[in-house]
């Protein structure tokens, strides 16, 4: 696997990424408004499930309104880390930083994971209460601080990898 | 004022420390995210795209609290942020049309999407330009910001 990264960067998109004159730092902006887009719509979701904001909706209605949009943002950020991860794999993948954010990105799947599989389960008893029990809140804190580390670790990741 | 503004410690401090700058710079970017997200919450409510049947006080309102503390972040970093540099990026037509749009954007909230929150039974197209209006300049304060930083 590790052998592969060289070889991810030495692809065509790779090169392009690093070598086009404005290719990275489109890339870099499209990723970041992608990134602000979704993570900025996201954390009201995670809000409604703390019992801190939107609270007069029910949780699933939240939820159903708020993903599309989020969705959209979300696309745009993977496609755009994802070719710069091509332009500088193996870079990437020595710093620190990029393996904090990569393990944050994966909890906060598990825990979108674990929520839609096991929490959200009972949801017909607490869809419309201003607080939700207490896994529910858990589910909305994890993914809070998650993505709080990946655009931190993201940023760090700037400053440390050249 | 600005060259003494550069030669402060904070700013000498800033400068001199790579974890400084990388970390300011990571809670910049932490506290626009929650500007974006409260602009987008807001203005795509007011446009009727996103929980339209909801009433625009408990939407507008959580969104503006939100706005605040993620400026609060975003301007304090950023200050810090340019103080090393400030005479360079007074000068740096990316970084003034940033400014601009920053300070348009929070008129914007100030004056016009704020106090929809507090009217009922606004004009739907008030709501709908001051929507469009206030997503636009944010974008462009983001815009902005990402071309100010990767171009220099």
């Amino acid at each position: 696997m590790l052998a592969m990264l060289p070889a991810l960067e030495a692809t065509q998109v790779g090169t392009l990424v690093r070598e086009s004159l404005y290719g990275f730092p489109i890339l870099v902006g499209l990723h970041v408004l992608g990134l602000t887009f979704s993570v900025g719509l996201l954390l009201w979701f995670d809000l409604r499930l703390l019992g801190f904001a939107l609270t007069s909706a029910r949780v699933t209605h939240v939820y159903r309104r708020l993903i599309p949009w989020a969705t959209v943002g979300f696309v745009m950020m993977a496609v755009t880390g994802a070719l710069l991860f091509t332009g500088y794999a193996a870079s990437a993948w020595g710093n620190p930083y990029f393996r904090v954010k990569a393990a944050a990105i994966v909890l906060a799947g598990l825990n979108a994971l674990v929520y839609h599989r096991s929490t959200e389960r009972g949801i017909a008893g607490w869809d419309a209460e201003v607080r939700p029990p207490r896994a529910a809140r858990l589910a909305g804190a994890v993914s809070l601080l998650a993505w709080a580390v990946v655009i931190l670790c993201g940023r760090m990741m700037a400053y440390t990898m050249y | 004022m600005l060259d003494a503004l550069q030669a402060s410690w904070l700013a000498r401090a800033v400068n001199e420390s790579q974890l400084a700058t990388a970390s300011l710079s990571a809670l910049h970017l932490l506290g626009f995210t929650l500007i974006m997200g409260s602009v987008m919450l807001g203005s795509l409510h007011l446009l009727g795209l996103l929980l339209a049947e909801q009433p625009t006080a408990a939407v507008v309102r959580p969104a503006a609290r939100a706005l605040l503390a993620g400026l609060c972040l975003s301007v304090v970093t950023g200050v810090l942020l340019v103080m090393p540099r400030a005479s360079g990026a007074v000068m740096n037509p990316t970084f003034r049309l940033k400014m601009l749009l920053l300070v348009l954007g929070v008129l914007l909230h100030v004056f016009v999407v704020a106090p929809l929150a507090a009217r009922a039974h606004a004009g739907v197209w008030t709501r709908r330009l001051s929507g469009l209006a206030s997503l636009m300049v944010w974008v462009g304060v983001a815009v902005a910001g990402c071309a100010f930083i990767l171009l220099e």
